[in-house]
């Protein structure tokens, strides 16, 4: 087999394209059933035709045998003989994949066995051959010579049977006298050599032609017909059976046009010779065959594409097929169509690019050239000047080359996405669903590589939503929902990256099923399940291990899948999304960066060595001074966290991860002698460190975010990613490494490999949060409450409930004005009263210098300020409060709160410990009980937050009421019904579990009994709407919270109203 | 990896360098290239016989520390140090080595069998021993000693 090398790439590289869109233009013709596309049969005709052509040529067998079959049976399918029902297609679809594999694997083509593949397309063709000829058993054919004459009448059946295989059917004119006698030949022999060369389906002589003795005109000759059947070229025949070439007659079988035209064909001139025609009155659309030996043309490759092979209209099966398969497709050499797109084969080593982006780069690489002379010229002239220009222009032509490179890489998505449809369709058919799958946006534009790594993860998560998310078209009725499921496959740009949807109306995930499952098998805590977000819950599907599907189906099921999609597209720089709502369908979102290979990094460096971050990956940068890392650092357990806006980010020493020496772990020494309260701490900040900053990257990659401690931050730039080489396989924490402007080498650091170096585990940040939020013990008793925290003095830490408090404001010292004894400050147009603590309570004295920080609060509808110092902060947390040990006047309590015990402020208590004059005396109303004596009035307090209701309670108390309390609205409502008169006034909360103030206000209004007692509601919900809809359900007062002092005279007053 | 040795003939030019005190040698078809810069960024975390990656006219070039890759002792960076670029599966890699000398011609079939205990090196990482003058020229397996482990 003398194949050259070169020969034999380009053969696999055109057949490759030729076999690129054939399963979409199957499908196509599967779709479309009768009314076939002529042009998509032609093409799928061509293409086996000239992948067989040139394996021929080449000596491939296989592949020739392979392509010789799918052509006939195609061939059928074109003219319409073979319906292209999906199991005829399937077959096809097989051959084609076998096909492929074949020329994927050329070199051993030969060896392979394919006999499977052409069985079962034998057996189509005969089948339907079969079929035909029962269906046309009872036709005749009538066979005619040249002059119209019928000379044999011959079922169709019979006809067909010996034009198949190849074989030409001749009308064979002997003259036995002239071709046998003359030539002292027996007629036995002419029968022996017909037989030999072919078959003879009938033989006559024609003694009518001789004409008999009342005519008059005695013929010379007596014709001998024959119909015979042979492979033997019409060229051959003469010099075979020793006749001449006029009276030799091939025959073929027309496809149908106007019949008209049929029998103006058959009546021409007979000496042109012309093909004869069937009686059916087909007209031979055959080109002309000149029977002076040319070759046949085959009609298909090179016809033009408007033959009367086209105007077909409605074609029952019926019809006779035109015999044999063209002849010569030894002789042609693989048609190839030039094609300039970018269909490129994916995973192959060659890559197609458009001609315009060539002739693109050959233009730059002309400038470059042009610069690169005027920059050497500059140089050897030495005028600094010229040099700039010229270094300039350099700069802007290796830009532009360098992004029209890239663009060479591009590829469109379309590429992956084209083999959806029929691995859709193969799915649909094995699990005896009905899904339409449609695609959009194939023509955006992704880096090869990325193109090449998506293909996999694409694979699986579509193979996931046709046999998970769609369900079977019963189903999808009982559910309302059309039969047929829809799968859409979109992708669009957005804001500089690329969007991959996957998008179903199936049945959604049940994230309740999935938490089971992750809770079962260990992945998540019961504590992390209760925190997730539908979406966290959705996420968790990405867990290795987790499969929810009932059973393990072939496509899916077994637990590897999404989370290998999800390592996948993780690598490729991606991240996935998934929304999912139950009933209704699930949309998979990937975003993927535009390309891998040249990125943009925040460039760092730890003493002398520079490393480069992604920039996709950080999010913050951060500088804390000494100060700011006393207070904004926290050690929980042994770790230290970064306490930004309330969220705990684990801090993470590049240094410490890496190994570095330890001259390069200044800042975690400095930060950890901070922490654990070195009193020389700040020296550190003067004296041993060379900076006393440090420096943190928050970064954040897949469920890792931490920050990253580093000594200096650099530039951003774009980096050149280099892999590194075999021998850093086990180095985690490296994505690469880049060469930088001056040469040398800096590391681009993986921020999800150093994470678990730092050995965080996944989601462990989170936990942290979460854990310290709550404290280290899950406790019942434990509340969560909005805390703004804030110094009394620099070591005293304190904190207020953020709902009191009204504003913060920065004042300066010096703006403190002392009058009557009192300070004060100008503040909006009025002037505001300052309290220290120290005013009430035995705490540290507050020095009034420098930079101060005021909360101001409502009080008795009047604004006061606490002075306080920085830092503030503002927390969620979930706490204990002591309300015994610390207690003191203005100090409702104590609780741990990031490790520092935290002095919980009353402000009422505070004011009115400095200022009773303040606060109005109130008699207590006293309100006749039914049975005529007065009592001190009751009161029913429902806040569902322990520490208020504690709070209020007492305060309420303390002006002389008794208050009961309930936790939420329905106990509260079962107390009022238990005791219907013991009530004269609610106080409630509105945000309630179980029953919200709304709800119990409503209730209360709709009962008689309680048509006296007076509602007030306590609440955070300031809105104009919802007070609107407080009064509107009956609720008498509706106070903010919390101005303790407005509230009691509230109560005071609508207790007073209702009494009266 | 001896066989290998024997399974060869014909000439062969050996590049030779001194590694420690053991001189070896590689076929010259498996050499880049050598050269004299020695500046390479550390990469932590590394096996300890990387010392480290190179930029080699805009390739990242991994460094290995022959000496010690061979099971010797770390390789001192000193003026006559130098290091050869090998051409390994589709990679260059870098070998850092203390001094080069000639290169030897010879043929296969003179080099005889690695002896079991060559100077403390594994004798697998040879493809046998060479002769020349009075030297005896340890033949590097080269795939074999840049194997991952």
């Amino acid at each position: 087999m003398m194949m050259d090398d070169e020969t034999l790439q380009m053969y696999v590289e055109e057949s490759a394209e030729h076999l690129g869109d054939i399963e979409n233009d199957l499908l196509a013709i599967e779709q479309a059933g009768a009314q076939i596309d002529e042009e998509l049969g032609n093409k799928g005709f061509r293409a086996a035709h000239s992948i067989k052509g040139g394996a021929g040529f080449l000596g491939l067998t296989k592949i020739k045998d392979l392509g010789h079959k799918i052509e006939g049976v195609l061939d059928m399918i074109r003219n319409r003989e073979l319906a292209p029902e999906p199991d005829v297609v399937n077959i096809v679809l097989l051959a084609f994949d076998k096909l492929r594999d074949l020329i994927g694997n050329v070199a051993r083509s030969n060896d392979e066995d394919i006999e499977d593949h052409i069985a079962a397309l034998t057996s189509v063709a005969s089948h339907r051959s079969q079929t035909l000829e029962n269906k046309a058993a009872d036709r005749a054919v009538d066979i005619a010579d040249r002059s119209g004459r019928i000379i044999f009448s011959l079922p169709e059946t019979v006809l067909l049977q010996h034009c198949k295989g190849g074989k030409n059917l001749y009308l064979l004119e002997f003259d036995l006298i002239h071709d046998v006698q003359d030539k002292n030949k027996n007629p036995l022999d002419l029968v022996q050599t017909m037989d030999s060369t072919g078959t003879i389906l009938d033989l006559k002589v024609d003694v009518e032609a001789v004409g008999d003795l009342e005519d008059g005109h005695f013929s010379q000759r007596i014709p001998l017909f024959a119909l015979f059947g042979s492979i033997i070229e019409d060229d051959i025949i003469p010099a075979l059976l020793e006749l001449k070439q006029e009276c030799i007659m091939p025959l073929r079988f027309g496809t149908s046009s106007a019949s008209s035209a049929a029998s103006a064909d058959r009546l021409s001139d007979p000496e042109t010779p012309r093909p004869g025609a069937l009686h059916e009155g087909h007209a031979d659309i055959q080109k002309q065959q000149s029977l002076d030996g040319d070759v046949a043309v085959p009609p298909m490759p090179a016809a033009a594409p408007g033959q009367p092979l086209s105007n077909q209209v409605d074609q029952p099966m019926e019809q006779p097929t035109k015999a044999g398969l063209p002849k010569s497709w030894s002789q042609d050499g693989p048609k190839v169509e030039s094609r300039t797109s970018r269909s490129a084969a994916s995973q192959s080593d060659t890559l197609r690019v458009h001609v315009s982006l060539l002739e693109n780069l050959m233009n730059l690489a002309g400038e470059l050239v042009l610069s690169r002379n005027q920059l050497m010229q500059a140089i050897s002239t030495n005028t600094f000047h010229q040099i700039e220009v010229a270094g300039q222009r350099l700069d802007l032509v290796t830009s532009e080359l360098q992004e029209t490179i890239m663009l060479t890489r591009m590829q469109t998505v379309g590429n992956i996405f084209n083999k959806f449809p029929r691995v859709v369709r193969d799915l649909a058919r094995n699990l005896g669903k009905e899904i339409d799958l449609q695609l959009e946006g194939n023509d955006v534009e992704l880096d090869k590589t990325i193109i090449e790594g998506l293909g996999d993860p694409l694979t699986h998560l579509v193979r996931n939503s046709a046999d998970h998310g769609i369900e079977t078209p019963d189903e999808r009725v009982r559910a309302g929902k059309p039969s047929t499921g829809t799968i859409i496959l979109k992708a669009y740009h957005e804001a500089g990256q690329v969007i991959i949807e996957i998008v179903d109306d199936g049945r959604g995930l049940n994230t309740d099923k999935i938490v089971e499952k992750a809770l079962a098998r260990g992945l998540i805590t019961l504590d992390q399940a209760k925190n997730m977000s539908g979406k966290e819950k959705a996420h968790l599907i990405f867990l290795p291990g987790l499969s929810t599907a009932e059973k393990v189906t072939d496509v899916s099921g077994r637990g590897v899948g999404m989370d290998v999609v999800k390592s996948n597209l993780d690598q490729l720089g991606g991240q996935v999304d998934i929304e999912t709502s139950q009933g209704h369908g699930t949309t998979i979102r990937i975003k993927l960066p535009l390309t891998l290979a040249i990125i943009p990094s925040l460039l760092v460096s730890i003493g002398q060595e520079r490393y480069a971050i992604p920039q996709v990956n950080v999010d913050e940068l951060l500088r804390l001074s000494v100060d700011q890392i006393r207070e904004r650092v926290e050690l929980v357990g042994d770790a230290e966290v970064l306490v930004l806006r309330g969220e705990l980010i684990p801090l993470l020493y590049l240094s410490n991860v890496l190994g570095l020496d330890a001259g390069a772990c200044q800042a975690s020494r400095m930060v950890a002698g901070i922490l654990r309260g070195d009193a020389s701490a700040s020296q550190w900040g003067d004296e041993k460190c060379d900076r006393d900053d440090i420096h943190v990257v928050v970064v954040s990659a897949g469920q890792f975010r931490y920050g990253l401690v580093v000594d200096r931050l650099h530039d951003s730039v774009e980096i050149v990613v280099k892999p590194l080489g075999r021998h850093f396989k086990s180095c985690q924490g490296y994505a690469g490494a880049t060469i930088m402007g001056d040469g040398h080498v800096a590391l681009i650091l993986d921020v999800v490999g150093l994470g678990r170096l730092g050995e965080l585990g996944l989601g462990s940040a989170r936990e942290r949060t979460v854990q310290v939020a709550r404290g280290s013990a899950s406790d019942e008793n434990e509340e969560r409450l909005s805390l703004f925290l804030f110094r009394n003095t620099p070591q005293e830490h304190c904190a207020v409930p953020l709902d009191l408090v009204a504003r913060v404001e920065l004042v300066n010292a010096e703006e403190i004005e002392e009058l009557g004894g009192r300070r004060v400050i100008k503040y909006r147009g009025g002037t505001l009263p300052l309290f220290s603590m120290d005013q009430a309570a035995n705490v540290g004295m507050m020095e009034l210098s420098g930079e101060l920080v005021v909360i101001v609060f409502l009080m008795a509808g009047h604004e006061i300020g606490l002075l306080a110092k920085q830092p503030v902060d503002a927390m969620e947390v979930s706490l204990r409060v002591d309300t015994f040990t610390l207690k003191q006047p203005g100090i409702s309590g104590s609780a741990v709160i990031g490790g520092n015990t935290t002095l919980l402020v009353d402000i009422f208590e505070l004011i009115q410990t400095v200022q009773p004059d303040w606060f109005a005396v109130r008699g207590t109303v006293e309100i006749p009980d039914d049975a005529g004596q007065v009592g001190v009035p009751h009161l029913l307090l429902v806040e569902d937050s322990d520490f208020f209701r504690d709070q209020v309670k007492k305060f309420i108390e303390d002006d002389g009421y008794t208050v009961e309390v309930a936790p939420d609205g329905l106990v509260a409502w079962t107390m009022l019904e238990g005791e219907p008169e013991k009530f004269d006034l609610v106080v409630t909360d509105i945000e309630m579990p179980n029953m919200d103030g709304f709800e119990l206000a409503r209730r209360i209004r709709q009962d008689t009994r309680f048509s006296m007692v007076p509602i007030v509601a306590l609440t955070s919900l300031a809105g104009d709407e919802d007070m609107a809809r407080g009064k509107a359900l009956g609720i008498d007062e509706y106070q903010i919270k919390l101005d303790r002092e407005l509230l009691l005279q509230t109560i005071y007053d609508c207790l007073k109203r209702y009494a009266s | 990896m001896e066989h290998a040795a024997k399974a060869m003939t014909g000439p062969v030019q050996l590049a030779c360098f001194f590694v420690g005190s053991a001189l070896c040698g590689i076929d010259i078809n498996v050499i880049q290239e050598m050269n004299r810069q020695l500046e390479m960024t550390r990469v932590p975390q590394a096996p300890a016989y990387v010392l480290g990656i190179m930029n080699l006219r805009g390739r990242i070039v991994t460094i290995i520390d022959l000496g010690r890759k061979l099971g010797l002792a770390p390789s001192k960076q000193t003026d006559s140090s130098r290091i050869i670029i090998v051409n390994s599966r589709e990679e260059n890699i870098g070998l850092l080595v203390d001094r080069i000398t000639d290169v030897v011609k010879a043929k296969w079939e003179e080099v005889g069998p690695t002896p079991s205990n060559i100077k403390g090196m594994k004798d697998a990482y040879f493809l046998g021993v060479l002769k020349a003058s009075s030297d005896l020229v340890a033949i590097l397996d080269v795939e074999e000693v840049l194997g991952d482990e």
